[in-house]
């Protein structure tokens, strides 16, 4: 028996005669800061697809919470506890912020077309403590002051700062957080370090894939490196740091 | 303070529809009634295109399919017309449901195609299945509804049926459009995938959507018969469902005012144009490319534009 929240083992994931993922094996243990780095194209996010069902693997077992999960349907996977965030953030831009968080607390809520033509009071309370907790995480992120701004007018970083607060209202388990940092300044890379750990904090694991080594030495408590669909190492930061597979990977052989 | 200036507006529209019929003779309460039906099959669209992005050209098949329920019930059973009204929803959207199914791997313009096809299918069943439907001789002898003992058979009688029934249907619409249910709707036509991620299941939405254009479809449909007393599945075409689509992309493809006006404008407009005699349907043709080409996102973006423009 482990103790691990999730733990994937043996995934192949193959695309034609390519294998994005070759026997690679992750485990992630209850609330730690889990990075997984490697050059582009090494299956990095691939992963994160076939970890919420947008792929399915064709091998492997993915175990989330004690239970298999892998060939589950993405909105059960959801359902689960496992919320992410994507490359480039994906919202519904004609919508204002608190709308977009609003739409996150689906798996949350249960209100069904009966309640929703006849106004009754489960939809009522539902609809309040949406907007309630929808406010507390926009609070969370520092986005209560562009609380009915409209997606389209904002510009990158608060959106991403948005679309975390969008999957926290999945209430996770688990977030994965797929290149948070990607084309931020370092005064904003200093904030999502301090959102990161705050989340953290609550009791919520994460799943960190970051190209910026900076942020993930700073924050990760352990790591996991892949290369062409491989895993080549996995340790704590000043391990993977001194890993000379690790250095070959990313900056070539030594002569 | 903005609410309070709706909540006027709507009041002052109502009022006017209250109204309204007895400033008009029998012949423009006609075309209003007709317009009101139209109304009832946009909003069904609404809710599976406007909302949710899936094209549907089965909008027509849903309005026959009801139309036919209710007339085949009220004239075989003799059940009131409420629960014959009811039940041509109710059917349609069954038959909504079933063509939701192909969702579940068909997008875009491939499901549409299905759904063209179910259309002529539909069609092409009702005029074939003679023993049920009488065929291409139409269905003839629907009797008038009775609703709590008052006789709805004057065009005065039928405007204030198809008035309640639009109102109501306009709230259906909008409660739907403000639950979980619309976010969830809204979230699918902007993404499959994103939906999913956010634990919303795609598959089942669509397909309550579909059931829901359905059931507003055969609503209209079931009014429809029993307004007309007659009829025929030449009524129930692959263009009716074109016509509709119009409306809904005329008005603004993705909100409720949108749908209303557009279903408006569109069944009005050639009666308006009726003066050009032979040059009427050409106009009215030119009318609603033009309309296409200068305001794509439907003529509530008129509005939409002016209210920026005041902030």
């Amino acid at each position: 028996m482990s103790n691990f929240l999730m733990y994937a083992k043996d995934i192949i994931v193959e695309f034609g005669g390519l294998k994005a993922l070759n026997n690679f094996d992750i485990n992630i243990e209850e609330k730690e800061i889990k990075g997984l780095i490697g050059p582009n194209g090494a299956g990095k996010t691939t992963f994160i697809n076939v970890l919420t069902g947008v792929y399915k693997s064709t091998k492997g077992e993915i175990v989330f919470d004690n239970e298999r999960i892998d060939g589950f349907m993405p909105h059960m996977i959801a359902g689960k506890g496992i919320a992410r965030t994507f490359q480039n953030p994906f919202l519904l831009p004609d919508l204002t912020a608190i709308g977009n968080v609003v739409i996150g607390r689906h798996c949350k809520t249960k209100t069904n077309l009966f309640d929703a033509i006849f106004h009754t009071e489960r939809m009522k309370c539902e609809e309040k403590d949406n907007i309630q907790i929808a406010e507390k995480l926009l609070m969370f992120v520092g986005l209560i002051d562009k609380r009915n701004m409209l997606v389209k007018n904002m510009p990158p970083g608060t959106k991403r700062l948005l679309e975390i607060a969008r999957a926290l209202a999945l209430d996770p388990k688990i977030l994965l957080l797929d290149e948070p940092c990607a084309g931020m300044n370092p005064e904003e890379n200093n904030e999502l370090i301090e959102l990161m750990e705050k989340i953290n904090k609550l009791g919520i694991t994460i799943l960190l894939i970051e190209h910026n080594m900076q942020v993930i030495m700073n924050i990760c408590d352990s790591i996991t490196v892949l290369n062409f669909g491989n895993k080549i190492a996995e340790g704590k930061p000043s391990e993977i740091q001194n890993n000379d597979k690790v250095v070959e990977a990313y900056l070539g052989k030594e002569r | 303070m903005n609410k309070q200036k709706i909540n006027l507006l709507i009041l002052f529209f109502l009022i006017v529809l209250i109204i309204l019929p007895y400033f008009f003779n029998g012949y423009y309460i006609r075309l209003i009634n007709i317009d009101g039906i139209y109304v009832l099959l946009t909003l069904g669209l609404l809710i599976v295109t406007g909302f949710t992005g899936q094209i549907s050209f089965a909008q027509a098949a849903f309005f026959g399919i009801g139309a036919y329920t209710s007339a085949l019930f009220s004239i075989h059973t003799g059940l009131p017309f409420l629960l014959c009204l009811l039940l041509g929803g109710i059917v349609a959207a069954f038959f909504g449901l079933i063509l939701g199914f192909p969702t579940l791997r068909l997008k875009g313009h491939y499901l549409a195609v299905v759904t063209i096809g179910f259309t002529i299918i539909i069609r092409i069943i009702l005029l074939n299945s003679t023993s049920v439907t009488s065929g291409a001789e139409g269905l003839k002898n629907i009797p008038y509804p009775i609703i709590f003992g008052i006789k709805i058979n004057t065009e005065i009688r039928y405007y204030y049926l198809i008035l309640i029934l639009c109102i109501l249907s306009i709230i259906f619409v909008y409660r739907i459009k403000n639950s979980r249910i619309g976010r969830a709707l809204i979230t699918i036509k902007q993404d499959d995938l994103l939906a999913n991620i956010l634990g919303i299941n795609s598959f089942y939405y669509k397909m309550l959507a579909f059931a829901l254009s359905g059931f507003l479809g055969g609503i209209a449909g079931s009014l429809f018969a029993h307004y007309e007393g007659y009829l025929h599945p030449g009524s129930f075409t692959f263009l009716e469902s074109c016509k509709i689509l119009v409306m809904l992309f005329i008005g603004g493809s993705t909100s409720v005012p949108g749908a209303i006006i557009g279903a408006s404008l569109v069944s009005i407009l050639p009666e308006v144009l009726r003066f050009l005699k032979d040059y009427y349907m050409a106009v009215y043709a030119l009318a609603l490319i033009f309309m296409m080409i200068f305001v794509p996102d439907g003529i509530v973006s008129l509005f939409n534009r002016r209210k920026i423009n005041n902030d």
